[in-house]
């Protein structure tokens, strides 16, 4: 419980951290101010653009980063639960794949923003679906034979993927899915956050709300069904939520690296496996991490950094931390 | 512990839900009075609001920066782009473009820059700088139609000498035109050359080249040419055809587009498959002029192109003297006096100083 309010505190420390700094230079005691002026009645002592700067770039984009890296990381800690595989990411069973197809697909037929966005969530959806129908057709519900099905879609749309970026017109497309697939939040709206909003925030509590049941599926599945649960239904449930987890966030911000992958580790370092302690501090967790990370790639240059980098640069020592760590604590 | 919990939770939301709300509440702040502004019609089709003097201008777009600086109005420039000031003949015609800042699209950082103006080549940025309050519009073209509206358009947010300027070229534009379909009128189809464009932004091989519907179908034509390529795709998104293709139409001429080009010059002779195609074997390939801009590509100078094209495809039918052709148009467009020996190098492709 202690652990939980402080990650509350980092989280909300993180956000006015991030709202207060950027390209645009302005002093923290304005950023409160305009701030503060939402609730209270100030007088205006700063000109509207500061305001736009505070409320149509980075308090939109804010929000976006903590929704999408919440997103990410409590999909990638059930997933990791659920196969009970560390090394499990969102994207096992083609989610970003897909998307990144989906995406690719949009930005050839010049369909605009929006266009890629829906590209990418049926595309994420869409080789999810594949992924659980091979099972299906197999007639075996085993989850090693999901994987492996995941494994193949994930192959195939890669394919799929490197002949979109072939035809493409590598002055124009060929950069643009490219930085898709690096991720951003540069271009994010308020539109389209507010559309990807109650999609995130369903699922999501949809996934903490059973999260208990998700103890029970990292049991094995013979021990879950002698306890009693329904074990494909469970995990059909948790696979749906977290492909629209992930999907919906690809479809704002383009594939994000290693945040599913990394962040549940450190939720489980702080609280333990336990899922039902473990999803909400992965969330808040996950969240912080993507607002820092933001935070960094919209002021360290002129240009925008894309987000995969960072958070690979970032991510991948820390991994190797955890495990030296992890290692150590065994022996 | 529960109940807590539980409280947290709805807590979160709340702060949660402000955030959102707040953000939309900024929505309906009005912004500040102008004394004068205009609308304009973007290359978008979009109807933006630019003040009525635009004084300083952010501009991230290579061609729009060019065709800025064929209006005479360099020094409006506040914020370039890196490719801009590293290019030779901009440094050379315009030398305080070493003093304007390289930009991106970032819009906090155009905030604290705040131009009156930004320009880019894609919608989608406009509209999202517009989004956070800046003045930003789309001048994006890429055949000598949408060039002229897009001249048009500038000409219309700079106003006074610029928008002079602005008709001028457009009348040069149709009038190099006329003037080599007049020469070329009586020029029978089987004499039009056939004429291979190599692209050469960057060096891609002797078989990167564009389609038709471009402005280099748009030139060629023009000039009196037919375009190798036209039939085997369309728009600048041309794939690398195979050579086989093009060794098939044996064309007879070959231009070559681009910083690249010499390389690729050089490359085409040494190239044994090219040996025995006639443009080879004739010793007609040659180097498309470059100033502030490839004059093969969607700029300013462009207008020029039309000239150039006619005058190599057929020098006895046209008869221009592109040297006092390219004094004439720096001088009266960018305001710089060339030398005859500096408009030979950029005719022959080549840096100011010849390099």
């Amino acid at each position: 419980m202690l652990t939980f309010l402080i990650l509350i505190l980092v989280a909300v420390v993180v956000s006015l951290v991030s709202i207060c700094v950027g390209r645009y230079d302005m002093s923290i005691g304005d950023v409160v101010r305009i701030l503060l002026s939402k609730v209270l009645p100030l007088e205006k002592t700063w000109d509207s653009t500061m305001e736009n700067v505070v409320f149509k770039l980075r308090l939109p984009r804010i929000i976006a980063a903590f929704m999408v890296g919440s997103a990410l990381s409590i999909s990638g800690a059930t997933y990791q639960g659920m196969f009970k595989n560390p090394l499990v990411s969102p994207d096992l069973l083609g989610v970003s794949s897909g998307a990144c197809v989906g995406a690719a697909l949009a930005i050839l037929a010049h369909l605009g923003t929006i266009g890629i966005q829906i590209g990418a969530f049926l595309g994420g959806v869409l080789a999810v679906s594949i992924t659980i129908t091979i099972p299906k057709l197999m007639k075996n519900k085993s989850s090693i034979m999901l994987v492996l099905a995941g494994v193949i879609v994930g192959g195939f749309m890669s394919s799929i993927m490197g002949l979109l970026k072939y035809v493409a017109d590598p002055e124009t497309e060929l950069a643009e899915i490219t930085y898709w697939q690096l991720g951003s939040l540069a271009k994010v709206a308020k539109g389209s956050i507010i559309s990807v909003a109650p999609a995130i925030i369903i699922a999501g509590a949809i996934l903490i709300a059973m999260r208990w049941r998700l103890n029970i599926l990292s049991l094995g599945e013979n021990e879950a069904r002698s306890l009693g649960t329904n074990v494909s239904l469970t995990r059909g449930i948790a696979i749906v939520c977290s492909t629209i987890l992930t999907a919906c966030s690809v479809c704002i911000s383009g594939t994000i690296g290693w945040v599913g992958l990394v962040v549940p580790h450190l939720g489980r370092m702080l609280v333990g496996p336990d899922n039902t302690k473990m999803l909400p501090v992965t969330l808040l967790l996950g969240g912080a991490f993507l607002v820092l990370v933001d935070t960094l790639a919209r002021t360290l240059t002129g240009a925008e950094l894309p987000l995969s980098i960072l958070t690979g640069l970032i991510g991948a020592p820390f991994y190797f931390w955890l495990l030296v760590k992890q290692r150590v604590n065994i022996q | 512990m529960r109940r807590t919990r539980k409280l947290l939770a709805i807590i979160l939301c709340a702060v949660f839900l402000l955030g959102v709300l707040s953000g939309c509440g900024s929505q309906q702040q009005s912004s500040e009075p102008t004394v004068t502004e205009k609308t304009i019609v973007d290359m978008a089709g979009v109807e933006v609001k630019v003040p009525g003097e635009v004084k300083t201008v952010v501009n991230l777009w290579p061609s729009s920066n060019e065709l800025m600086l064929c209006l005479g109005a360099g020094d409006y420039l506040v914020g370039t782009m890196d490719f801009v000031k590293q290019l030779p003949w901009v440094n050379a015609v315009y030398p305080k473009i070493k003093d304007v800042p390289a930009m991106e699209v970032n819009a906090e950082e155009l905030l604290e820059v705040d131009p009156d103006l930004i320009i880019t080549a894609n919608a989608d940025d406009a509209a999202m700088l517009r989004e956070a309050g800046l003045c930003a519009v789309t001048l994006m073209f890429n055949d000598y139609d949408s060039m002229k509206k897009a001249t048009h358009i500038l000409g219309d947010i700079l106003g006074g000498e610029h928008k002079e300027k602005s008709n001028d070229l457009v009348d040069y534009i149709d009038s190099n035109i006329a003037k080599v379909e007049n020469a070329l009128k009586d020029l029978k189809d089987e004499d039009k050359p056939m004429v291979y464009y190599i692209q050469g932004q960057r060096n891609q091989g002797l078989y990167s080249t564009t389609g038709g519907g471009t402005i280099m179908e748009q030139w060629v034509t023009y000039g009196g040419g037919k375009f190798a390529t036209a039939d085997i795709g369309k728009g600048m998104q041309l794939k690398d055809v195979t050579p086989e293709q093009i060794l098939t139409i044996d064309p007879d001429i070959v231009v070559i587009g681009g910083p690249a080009q010499h390389e690729l010059y050089e490359e085409i002779y040494a190239a044994s498959e090219w040996k025995d195609i006639k443009a080879v074997k004739n010793e007609k390939v040659y180097i498309i002029p470059n100033g502030c801009f490839p004059w093969d590509r969607f700029g300013g100078e462009s207008a020029m192109q039309v000239l150039w094209a006619a005058k190599t495809f057929h020098p006895d039918l046209v008869d221009v003297d592109m040297v006092t052709e390219v004094k004439d148009f720096y001088k009266k467009f960018v305001g710089y006096d060339m030398t005859d020996e500096e408009a030979t190098n950029m005719l022959n492709g080549k840096g100011p100083k010849g390099e």
